[in-house]
């Protein structure tokens, strides 16, 4: 018995792929899609390819992985798992209409799944359209509340689009989803610090610590969160730690400098001021503030040559001087 | 730097409006002293009218309106009753007083306008010069310049000098066809100064002006000092070319027959290079070498200056190798060696600034152009600020190392507290400019009408308690505060496309 060869049903042509917003999920479903009949040997055949498919891809080779992919869709058009696949290769070689169209006939072929929906809002988003991927996002998320990465993508979005409550909501969500994910926990924690509140932000920034990326990041702004609760000390370590992942940190320097002027140790701010004098011109405040403390000290050479420095970088230093004096 | 502002070579415009203001500061001052002169002169006449006697050899003028004058008679036998003067008809009376050329004097002085070009003058005013030919054609000058072969002379005013020939002149003597030789003479000669006031000039010496024209042009206008030379030896050597020596030349010309020594040229004359009382002579350099001012004038009497000293030909005490432009004018015990041509035998062993000029040989005739600034610029500076004559040819002693003081420094030992006021501060406010003043706007004439007047520079001290500063130091004010800039929001890391299997990942 031959092959009946699969009933194309033409898709509503569409100048965009584009999912409007608030389209029902329905809208993407296929028609006839489940009534391609298959033998049991063709689906052993397209499983096997499928899964060279998916080995193919493991290993980096997509023009394999395509190959065996098509012959897959070629006798089972309607896989789910193939079509995302194939639409996954052609969002990686930027064919975002093919892509679209791709996860379309996913998401028709296994409406439940979240994740054909996650990928055309990926898709969405790197197109800039941010508002038609949030809402793709939301009904991802609903499919598959558990799940930290459309939460962690929409949150993300959001923060992007200015809607920073909706986003600290969103943050709050991913990291309990997932505590290990460190990026989120940097999200929020600077989140936090930009709306003032200090401690949650410490805390959220504590946690994003033990990532390897963006470690530097949370260490400096939870040196300025300690530094703005008045934590000196727990300040120090965090700028330690931050100095630790990048020690060409300007401004964990300039904040070391400040932090140690505040607790008066003079060679500590003394070394620091060297070593972001080397890396950019040292802030005329910083230097004002050392030639200052050097000056109560007696030390008439150093303070010289910092308030040199201080007049150099700000002249309104010299003349609000003047203008103070006269 | 005063040495190049003499020469027009200005390193700025502040210094050239600097130089300017000093002229007309200068300016200002000589006008106002040619204003005084009539004032003064108000006064003297009849002072010296009733101070003075006629001397008795003298006949008194036939006083109008006078009386009978009475014979001395140790006894008179009358009295002669005193008779009522009767008015006789007269003539007009004469007016008494200053003359009328103070009026010409001051009229002269309020010239105040700028001198305008002579080619573009009107013929009216070009009579006021005398043009002197030096040259048929122009020459060729340093730098590539060209040296115009003919330059006007300025003469004064004709009215001028008019009244400037009836002023009482010097008792000149009767001009002497024979030369007599060098004796030592009963009557001493009268003996003028010079215009520049740096010499001694016989009375009846031509006026003699050195030909500057060939000096010029081989003098380089701009920073002449690179042409001199600078430290040479010292020899004293009596100078057979002194003048007054018998039989030398460099002798008195003949005295009486061309006028008054540093008068003005006599108008009627132009046209006439090179003809004495013109400002110009070429011909007659030598005989009017005259030792300087200070120095005995020649065929002087004897207790003044013994002739035919060695060094009279010389100033006493010039330092060897010392630059005598540059010699401290003031210096005691030193004379100061004049500006201009100086007789070439007196400069034997002295340092010159000829170098552009062909060397002249020690004992030959001629002048050798010693290079001084002018009387008015050594009115205007001092060119012997801080120069130090050369004490042989020691290296020069640089002081150790630990002797160097130290600026105080910025801040006290203990600058705890307010700032203490303690020293006053003064203020340097510009108004005025005249140089702004004196550039013409447009096709407008130059505007000089607050140019000689205008006081542009104030010095305006600032009471001490409005003013009153620290010394500088660091400011104790409150710094203000650090602001740690927090770094931006990472961007969402890249996200990959998800898969069933999820064996795909980047």
């Amino acid at each position: 018995m031959s092959a009946q060869p699969a009933r194309v049903i033409p898709l509503p042509h569409r100048p965009s792929h584009r999912t409007p917003l608030g389209a029902p999920l329905e809208s993407f479903a296929l028609e006839g899609i489940g009534d391609v009949p298959t033998e049991p040997n063709q689906c052993a055949a397209a499983e096997a390819s499928l899964h060279e498919a998916l080995e193919a891809l493991g290993k980096d080779a997509q023009a394999e992985a395509a190959r065996r992919l098509a012959d897959t869709l070629q006798t089972e058009p309607g896989n789910a798992e193939a079509l995302l696949a194939l639409g996954a290769i052609q969002h990686a070689r930027g064919d975002s209409i093919a892509a679209s169209e791709s996860y379309r006939r996913a998401t028709a072929a296994d409406p439940s799944s979240w994740r054909p929906l996650y990928n055309q809002a990926l898709l969405l988003e790197s197109d800039g359209a941010s508002a038609e991927a949030i809402a793709l996002l939301y009904h991802a998320i609903a499919l598959g509340p558990l799940e930290a990465a459309p939460q962690f993508r929409l949150a993300s979005i959001l923060e992007f689009c200015g809607q920073e409550t909706e986003a600290r909501v969103w943050w709050k969500r991913t990291v309990s989803s997932d505590p290990s994910l460190t990026a989120a926990w940097l999200r929020l924690g600077l989140l936090e610090l930009r709306g003032g509140r200090l401690p949650e932000s410490a805390i959220a920034l504590e946690n994003a610590l033990g990532g390897d990326q963006e470690a530097a990041d949370a260490a400096y702004h939870l040196a300025l969160a300690h530094i703005g609760m008045g934590a000196a000390q727990e300040a120090f370590k965090a700028l330690a730690e931050a100095l630790h992942h990048d020690p060409n940190a300007a401004d964990a320097h300039a904040a070391l400098v400040g932090l140690a002027l505040d607790c008066d140790d003079l060679d500590r701010a003394e070394r620091h001021e060297h070593a972001l004098r080397a890396l950019e011109p040292t802030p005329a405040v910083l230097s004002l503030r050392l030639a200052q403390a050097w000056a109560l000290r007696g030390e008439l050479r150093l303070a010289q040559e910092h308030y040199k420095r201080a007049v150099q970088s700000d002249s309104s230093l010299a003349l609000g001087y003047f203008a103070l004096t006269l | 730097m005063l040495e190049r502002w003499r020469y027009g070579d200005f390193c700025s415009q502040g210094h050239k409006d600097n130089f300017a203001e000093d002229l007309v500061r200068l300016h200002e001052q000589i006008v106002k002293d040619l204003r005084r002169i009539p004032n003064r002169l108000k006064v003297q006449p009849e002072e010296s009218v009733e101070a003075v006697a006629p001397p008795p050899s003298q006949e008194l003028p036939a006083l109008p309106g006078a009386g009978f004058v009475l014979a001395p008679d140790p006894a008179p036998l009358l009295s002669i009753p005193e008779t009522v003067a009767t008015e006789a008809p007269s003539a007009p009376p004469v007016p008494r007083g200053k003359g009328d050329q103070w009026r010409l004097f001051a009229k002269v002085a309020d010239w105040s306008e700028l001198p305008v070009s002579v080619r573009t003058a009107s013929e009216k005013r070009q009579l006021r010069f005398v043009w002197v030919a030096y040259a048929t054609q122009s020459m060729l000058a340093c730098h590539g310049s060209l040296l115009s072969g003919e330059y006007p002379a300025t003469l004064p005013h004709p009215e001028l000098r008019q009244w400037q020939a009836r002023l009482p002149m010097a008792v000149q003597s009767e001009p002497s066809a024979i030369v007599t030789p060098a004796t030592p003479q009963t009557v001493e000669q009268k003996y003028w100064v010079d215009d520049q006031g740096w010499r001694w000039i016989p009375e009846g010496a031509p006026v003699t002006v050195p030909d500057f024209g060939p000096v010029l042009s081989e003098y380089p206008i701009v920073a002449p000092w690179a042409n001199w030379t600078v430290g040479a030896g010292f020899t004293p050597r009596p100078s057979p070319g002194r003048p007054g020596q018998p039989g030398q030349p460099g002798q008195p010309g003949q005295p009486g027959q061309l006028g008054q020594p540093g008068q003005p040229g006599q108008p009627g004359q132009p046209g006439q290079p090179g003809q004495p009382g013109l400002g110009v002579s070429q011909g007659a350099l030598p005989s009017a070498m005259v030792p300087p001012l200070g120095q005995p004038a020649p065929n002087m009497p004897p207790q003044r200056m013994a002739p035919g000293t060695p060094s009279s030909g010389a100033p006493q005490g010039l330092t060897p190798g010392y630059p005598s432009t540059i010699l401290p004018a003031g210096l005691p015990g030193q004379a100061a060696w004049p500006g201009g041509p100086v007789w070439a035998g007196g400069m034997v062993g002295y340092a010159t600034h000829s170098s552009s000029i062909p060397p002249v040989p020690p004992w030959s005739m001629g002048l050798v152009w010693q290079e001084l600034p002018p009387p008015l610029f050594n009115a205007l500076v001092d060119p012997s600020h801080c120069v130090q004559p050369l004490r042989g040819l020691t290296p020069r002693q640089e002081p150790p190392v630990e002797n160097i003081a130290f600026p105080e420094p910025l801040m006290p030992q203990t600058p705890a507290g307010p700032v203490v006021p303690s020293t006053a501060f003064r203020f340097i406010d510009c108004q005025g400019d005249p140089a702004a003043s004196l550039c013409p706007a447009g096709s407008q004439p130059i505007r000089s009408d607050r140019q000689p007047r205008t006081l542009w520079r104030r010095m305006l001290t600032i009471p001490a308690h409005h003013a009153r500063l620290s010394k500088p130091g660091i400011p104790m004010r409150p710094a203000p505060p650090l602001r740690l800039r927090a770094r931006p929001v990472p961007r969402a890391p890249f996200a990959a496309p998800v898969l069933y299997s999820g064996r795909w990942k980047d």
